[in-house]
């Protein structure tokens, strides 16, 4: 066996492989199974299993595995936590990806221009993303301190502004944290915008403009348009990251004050973690897991064949 | 709007240009310096906070020249020693370059496989793996942390790099896809008809072809793995088995009041490495997210 191995290596015309291995040479399969194997005993059969302790009542100190059916999810849809905890997550989401797509387009138009120090100004606009996000909610604390943060100090000084509570009151913990998530991950929307401007050929611009377009409607009519496969896909990743937000939300706000800023991911956590009701963790996360299916879905089927086009 | 005056007719005279100019640059460059400014301070503040006592830090506007060497040895010692995470560095390392070399090694021929087969369901199951990408790490955290409880895999390193293989693959694809994509299908053609397998193709004609893809996918994968948090904090359950991340969080005791120096220091510690990393390399973190996504 080895023998022939060696023999193939050395001169590979001359040993002819068996039937069976001649097949597999030709199907994609010996290549792609291993991965796909992997996925499903980690992350599919998981993710079955989630659901199937989703419908017990599961209680890992207490040893209680008994079967409900619906009733945990019956339980959160009855649950004012689970509500806030969905609603912020629904405004964390469309907030942060609204944003980071509106700031990293306007940079990337910019960035055409001619100017020095762009790569440099590249390079430190990779930094934040790369940065591990846990730290950057700790960062973010620091800053937005309200008896020694920077930001308040920064915003009495220029503007007068009374100091405010960010981290430990109702609205400003959550807009806390949709601007620590800008801070990391505009810079992505940058990037993927900025490339793809640079493949829109220059004729294309030169050739509005002749014909009378003026910046913001070569802008509107040209840019745009071409740049709408990577503006989804740019929606696509940040949408279905910021929708499971979790490490930030941990050491920035903790959830607090309260509840109130807890996100899905955050409260799944809090249940299966802390208070250990694994079956209420599970319903919770397989809410996430139903979005997040819809909104993968809704993108195969209706705006990647249009990109394809 | 066709057949307007000529554009160089329209342009205003040679003086308001340069105002104009002169305008611009002005504008530019307060865009340049507010964004450099927006970057650079959190992790300054950071950075100061970690080399001051704990006293001086309640001091607004910071007094920036209270450092002496003392204070920060003491915050560096204290972290790094006293609070383990050299021995939390050691155990990331080891899970990260391990996970990425499982997940390289599984996803890479796939990726292959996605690039130069066609096949029914191709886009399908390629878009289903990417999809894996997706999914909520805490709707799978808690049957993985069960299953390597079962195994006697948690606190070990496997039990770290097994569900990271996981979450890497689909990374590993997607971007490893984009690379063989560009490389001409001729050339393994040319590999096959030599009488070369298709593996012996893979082995020893594309992949050194693709040497900075699967520079660029590691390099990825490395860095996700390095900051990943949610799954650690479920199969991680003593102090010696902590990454870094895991460890940093031990800080955050809801009960009592930050250290923030000692907080700061583990922050800065936290994220030096990942970051003179991704420095090192930040050529291929660009081509790297923009091979999916523009094509």
């Amino acid at each position: 066996m080895s023998e022939r191995v060696e023999t193939r290596r050395g001169a590979p015309a001359v040993v002819p492989a068996p039937g069976w291995a001649r097949r597999l040479e030709n199907t994609p399969w010996a290549f792609i199974l291993p991965a796909v194997a992997y996925l499903l005993a980690l992350s599919v059969y998981p993710l079955v299993s989630s659901f199937v302790l989703s419908l017990h009542e599961y209680h890992i100190d207490a040893r209680a595995f008994a079967w409900v059916g619906w009733g945990n999810y019956a339980a959160i849809f009855h649950d004012a936590e689970f509500y806030t905890a969905f609603r912020n997550t629904v405004v964390f989401t469309a907030a942060t990806v609204a944003t980071e797509l509106v700031l990293g387009l306007a940079l990337a138009v910019f960035m055409t221009r001619r100017l020095v120090g762009k790569n440099l100004l590249r390079t430190i606009l990779i930094i934040p993303m790369m940065t591990t996000p846990m730290v950057v909610g700790l960062m973010w604390r620091f800053l937005l301190n309200t008896d020694f943060g920077i930001v308040d100090y920064a915003l009495r000084m220029l503007f007068g502004v009374r100091p405010i509570n960010w981290l430990g009151s109702a609205p400003y913990s959550l807009i806390s944290l949709i601007i620590t998530d800008v801070w990391q991950w505009t810079p992505f929307a940058f990037l993927i915008c900025y490339a793809a401007i640079q493949t829109i050929p220059e004729e294309l611009h030169e050739a509005a403009r002749v014909d009378g377009a003026r910046g913001v409607q070569v802008f509107r009519h040209i840019t745009l348009p071409l740049l709408l496969p990577v503006i989804d896909i740019v929606v696509l990743f940040r949408g279905m990251d910021s929708f499971r937000a979790f490490d930030t939300v941990y050491t920035l706000t903790f959830g607090g004050p309260g509840r109130d800023s807890a996100t899905l991911s955050f409260l799944a956590y809090l249940e299966g973690f802390s208070y250990s009701h694994l079956g209420l963790a599970s319903a919770m996360s397989y809410v996430m897991v139903a979005v997040i299916f819809a909104g993968v879905t809704l993108y195969r089927f209706t705006i990647m064949p249009r990109a394809a086009r | 709007m066709k057949g307007g005056s000529a554009p160089a007719a329209a342009r205003p005279a040679p003086r308001v240009t340069r105002l104009r100019g002169a305008a611009d640059a002005v504008l530019t460059y307060t865009v340049l310096a507010v964004i450099l400014v927006a970057v650079a301070v959190p992790f300054l503040f950071m950075v100061m906070t970690s080399l001051k006592t704990n006293l001086d830090i309640l001091e607004v506007p910071p007094n920036w020249h209270i450092f002496s060497w003392e204070t920060i040895k003491q915050n560096y010692t204290e972290v790094l020693r006293a609070r383990n995470f050299l021995a939390y560095t050691r155990n990331s390392v080891v899970v990260v370059f391990g996970a990425t070399l499982v997940a390289m090694a599984l996803g890479t021929p796939a990726a292959y496989g996605f690039s130069r087969f066609s096949f029914r369901g191709r886009s399908d199951l390629a878009f289903w793996i990417l999809s894996n990408r997706f999914m909520p790490v805490i709707a799978i955290v808690i049957p993985i942390s069960r299953m390597m409880a079962g195994l006697g895999f948690l606190d070990t390193y496997q039990g770290l790099i097994i569900p990271y293989v996981a979450l890497e693959i689909p990374l590993v694809v997607w971007i490893m896809r984009a690379f063989f994509d560009d490389i001409s299908t001729e050339i393994d053609e040319a590999a096959v008809v030599d009488g070369c397998t298709r593996w012996a193709a893979l082995g020893r004609v594309i992949l050194p072809l693709a040497g900075p893809g699967l520079i660029t996918t590691a390099i990825f994968s490395i860095i996700f793995t390095w900051n990943e948090f949610l799954m650690g904090l479920f199969i991680v359950t003593t102090a010696a088995s902590q990454t870094v991340p895991v460890g940093a969080s031990g800080l955050l005791t809801m009960d009592r009041s930050i250290e923030w120096n000692v907080t700061s220091t583990v922050g800065v510690v936290t994220i030096v490495p990942v970051l003179l990393f991704s420095l090192l390399v930040q050529r291929h973190i660009v081509r790297g997210l923009t091979a999916g996504a523009v094509k």
